[in-house]
């Protein structure tokens, strides 16, 4: 603190000539970030520069995703590129927004950069120069590539008198079509060797700058550390930058602020100021800040423009489909069409593929068990090895479709006009526009849909849609529910004019739509409460998507998903088969031999199938009197267990339980025998009742495995796949007990 | 005047952006500051948001949002001066817009209750 004192001291002007400083990045480092407002083609011009080669990693202690690649320049030695999320500001208000901060200055866990590559939108150079100019502020050596100059063919910004103004380089660019990136390679690697530090300067009120020579005292050392290079003589830069992150501080702390690291002393004095200036009419904080750099902004945009238009309007094109695409009728009649191809292609188009996966893994589980010695080995490789790759495996088809459709959205333009659409019903659940693809995937899969949360900006968002996601019917339900209205219930059986089984299975849609849309308005208020923050899409001008990148980032997430879920997917798998194996029958004790304390058997079983007997059977029959009050016996409780690999294993499981074999899709005999169950005193096991209550139980809980794996994945914890469980189970358990107690009083 | 009670098309100058803390200062950020000029491009079908038209980038907020945004509505010759046309030679679009922003007179009252009602 004394050092800075010290040398704001010498800006000041009090005689001692400053000691020159280094600043910035151990020699050697060459990191170059890259920052930009979003929809800026920032994304693509990343993968032009740094090719094959981007790794996904994860940014330190937040659950925002980080993307490194090198770039090889020909004559220069090889860099790193990371891409920061994009952002229209550098001040922040949460630890998410500021993670930019941190990531430009190399604070916390973060390298530190060498340089920052700021990407603006040649169509929009105001609202983009905004952030370039906070970097400039901060001393931070900048390189701008002007992106998108072929949109603004017709009065394309002189970019040559940008680089004047802002005294650091600019490079026109088309990311798209791959031009201009010779030159902003070459121009980066020399930037690296020679860091260019900008001059823009933003002439703010002297009582502002009064206000950040009183903060600035407290802004700790560490923070003047970003950005590389050696300061001028003078000393001036620090200052300029002690000056540059004061302000930052006065416009990101604020008393409900959540941001990290902070120090104390610097807290308390941004709020001392912004006390005193709340009572002062005369003053504005915010405005006297953002309103200097917008007015510098202005005077100088006119000179890098042949012939200036300060409110250009909407881009024709953009303007004439927006008409229909955005209008009442026409617009809603698209949006569905769109919705619908999204969803078939995950609920019906996509099982083919599924299909393909899953017979060619029990082909090669044939092989093997045909052409291996019979034991326990050959067992585990076939059942547990296969069976659980195939169980990961099995999920790309979705995954890929998913991503491939919500990459053409995203590109041409079409998903924010989704959010702006829908945005009006996803605001009532406390939701962003944005939550809507996910939500209505989780109708299919809760895997995919939970991935397709990444298309979402903000984390509390992104949480609360995850969460509720696997509250909706997804797909491997309908077996279940599939299985039980067949069993249980008669075809010919009415109520009124409406088919029993039929109009279940619709109560069963819409009881998972009222449940998620609860569970998101209570979750939302309670557990992921959301500081009020103004809604923002950004309609960006309608453009033609690329293949190449969207099929890139869909097998970029699938490979993730495989990295990522995998594993845990396959040790779950793998865990579940032990369970459901072990141990088999005639190496304990006999038929009929249970643990201490399992419950007696409902009733003697004439002959043991193997799943009764493994511990898989013994766990079933242990949870008996806790699951009992649901109407529901230890066989249901054994088909519950192993229906936490996938829902629909419940099927099959049960099918083993009653000693049936592998069952088709059909599953007749094992419907018939669920009618035919009886207690000892003659009444059926299964009633329509019991029925109902499983669907229920099955509608709420969350029995799958893979999709805990993902929510693990995604949020980096186990803390939030474990609430998730919890939350969901007790839900489900309540909601079954209430209703077959409920039901059993009243006599059905 | 509220940003929020124009209606489809009409153009205006903003006077004062109210609101509080990060609220205020991500829509100035955005560029809507005093004597910036907003266009009112289109609403959403369901009444929510409303989509902007700022220096020339679409943006969309929430009405919530349009609320704090004090504005003036530009008048005909304002319009057409910007063209860089003498006041009177193009009366018909412009003068198109700020009849269709009356009409939605009623109607931004009852969504001035809507959003006064929200959370």
């Amino acid at each position: 603190m004394t050092a800075v004192a010290a040398r704001l001291g010498a800006a000041d002007g009090d005689g001692s000539p400053p000691e020159p400083r280094t600043r910035g990045a151990p020699s050697g480092s060459r990191l170059v970030l890259v920052v930009g407002n979003p929809n800026v083609g920032k994304t693509t011009l990343f993968n032009r520069l740094a090719g094959q080669h981007a790794r996904i990693g994860n940014y330190p202690g937040i659950t925002v995703e980080r993307r490194v690649g090198t770039v090889k320049p020909f004559e220069a030695p090889p860099f790193e590129l990371v891409d920061v999320p994009g952002t229209y500001s550098l001040a922040a208000r949460s630890a998410e927004e500021q993670l930019a901060i941190s990531a430009i200055l190399g604070l916390g866990d973060n390298p530190r950069p060498a340089l920052c590559l700021v990407v603006v939108d040649a169509g929009q150079l105001a609202r983009n120069l905004y952030l370039c100019l906070q970097l400039i502020e901060l001393g931070v050596p900048v390189v701008v590539a002007v992106n998108m100059i072929d949109e603004v063919a017709d009065n394309p910004p002189n970019v040559k008198a940008l680089a004047e103004w802002l005294g650091v380089p600019c490079v026109a660019t088309n990311a798209r079509k791959g031009l201009g990136l010779v030159a902003l390679t070459r121009t980066l690697a020399e930037a690296l060797d020679a860091p260019p530090i900008g001059r823009a300067q933003v002439p703010y009120p002297a009582g502002l700058l009064e206000d950040a020579r009183r903060i600035g005292a407290e802004v700790p050392p560490a923070w003047l550390g970003g950005g590389p290079t050696s300061v001028d003589a003078t000393g001036a830069t620090g200052a300029a930058q002690t000056q540059a992150l004061a302000l930052w501080a006065l416009s990101s702390v604020d008393v409900d602020d959540e941001l990290e690291n902070i120090p104390r002393g610097l807290r308390e004095r941004c709020l001392a100021v912004r006390a005193e200036r709340a009572s002062d009419p005369t003053r504005d904080l915010d405005l006297e800040i953002i309103g200097s750099r917008y007015a510098t902004i202005d005077a100088h945009l006119p000179a890098v423009y042949l012939r200036f238009v300060t409110n250009p309007p909407k881009p024709k094109l953009s303007g004439q489909v927006d008409r229909v695409l955005l209008h009442p009728v026409l617009g809603f009649l698209t949006f569905l069409l769109v919705m619908l191809v999204v969803f078939q292609s995950l609920f019906s188009w996509s099982d083919p593929l599924i299909h393909f996966i899953e017979s060619a893994f029990a082909w090669l589980a044939t092989a093997i068990r045909t052409h291996a010695p019979a034991g326990a080995v050959r067992d585990l490789v076939t059942e547990g090895v296969i069976g659980g790759v195939g169980n990961v495996v099995v999920f790309l088809p979705q995954i890929l479709m998913l991503f491939f459709f919500i990459g053409i959205l995203e590109d041409s333009g079409y998903m924010a006009r989704v959010a702006y659409l829908m945005d009006r019903v996803m605001k009532a659940l406390g939701l962003h526009g944005r939550a809507f693809v996910p939500m209505l995937s989780g109708f299919a899969c809760a895997v995919p849909a939970i991935l397709a949360t990444r298309t979402m900006e903000r984390q509390r968002d992104r949480l609360l849609t995850m969460l509720v996601i696997p509250l909706m019917t997804c797909s491997a339900r309908l077996p279940v529910y599939g299985l039980i209205i067949a069993a249980l219930f008669s075809p010919h059986q009415r109520v009124g004019w409406i088919p029993v089984q039929s109009g279940l299975m619709v109560a069963m849609y819409l009881f998972s739509l009222l449940t998620t849309l609860l569970a998101t308005a209570i979750l939302g208020r309670t557990v992921v409460r959301a500081r009020r923050m103004p809604l923002l899409i950004e309609l960006p001008p309608y453009r033609l998507p690329s293949l190449g990148g969207t099929v890139r980032v869909m097998l970029e997430r699938g490979l993730d998903f495989l990295k990522g879920a995998g594993t845990m997917i396959l040790g779950c798998t793998m865990v579940l088969w032990l369970l459901l194996s072990y141990p088999k029958v005639g190496v304990g004790a006999g038929v009929g031999a249970s643990t201490p304390g399992s419950p007696p058997p409902v009733r003697t079983p004439t002959a043991e199938t193997a799943i009764e007997h493994s511990f898989g059977g013994r766990l079933g029959k242990a949870i008996e009197p806790a699951i009992a009050p649901l109407g529901f016996d230890w066989k249901l409780g054994v088909g519950i267990i192993g229906a936490f690999a996938a829902r629909e294993v419940f099927v099959s499981t049960m099918g083993l339980v009653y000693g049936l074999g592998d069952l088709d899709e059909e599953a007749k005999p094992l419907r018939q025998r669920l009618r035919e169950e009886r207690r000892p005193d003659g009444r059926s096991v299964y009633t329509p009742l019991v029925g109902l209550s499983l669907m229920v139980f099955f509608a709420l809980s969350c029995q799958c495995m893979s999709t805990l794996a993902v929510v693990r994945r995604e949020t980096r914890t186990l803390r939030w796949p474990l609430f998730m469980f919890a939350y969901m189970t007790t839900l489900a358990y309540l909601a079954s007990l209430v209703l077959y107690q409920v039901g059993h009083h009243l006599g059905l | 005047m509220r940003f929020a009670e124009l209606g489809p098309g009409a153009v205006a100058r903003v006077t004062r952006v109210g609101g509080q803390g990060a609220f205020r200062r991500r829509l100035m950020e955005l560029g809507i500051l005093p004597g910036t000029r907003l266009a009112l491009t289109g609403i959403a079908p369901l009444g929510d948001p409303m989509e902007l038209l700022v220096r020339g980038a679409s943006l969309s907020i929430r009405r919530a949002e349009a609320q704090e945004v004090e504005v003036v509505l530009l008048d005909r010759d304002e319009l057409a001066r910007e063209r860089g046309e003498s006041p009177a030679s193009r009366p018909d679009d412009a003068g198109a817009r700020i009849a269709g922003s009356a009409d939605r007179r009623r109607a931004s009252a009852f969504s001035r209750a809507r959003v006064r009602g929200a959370p």
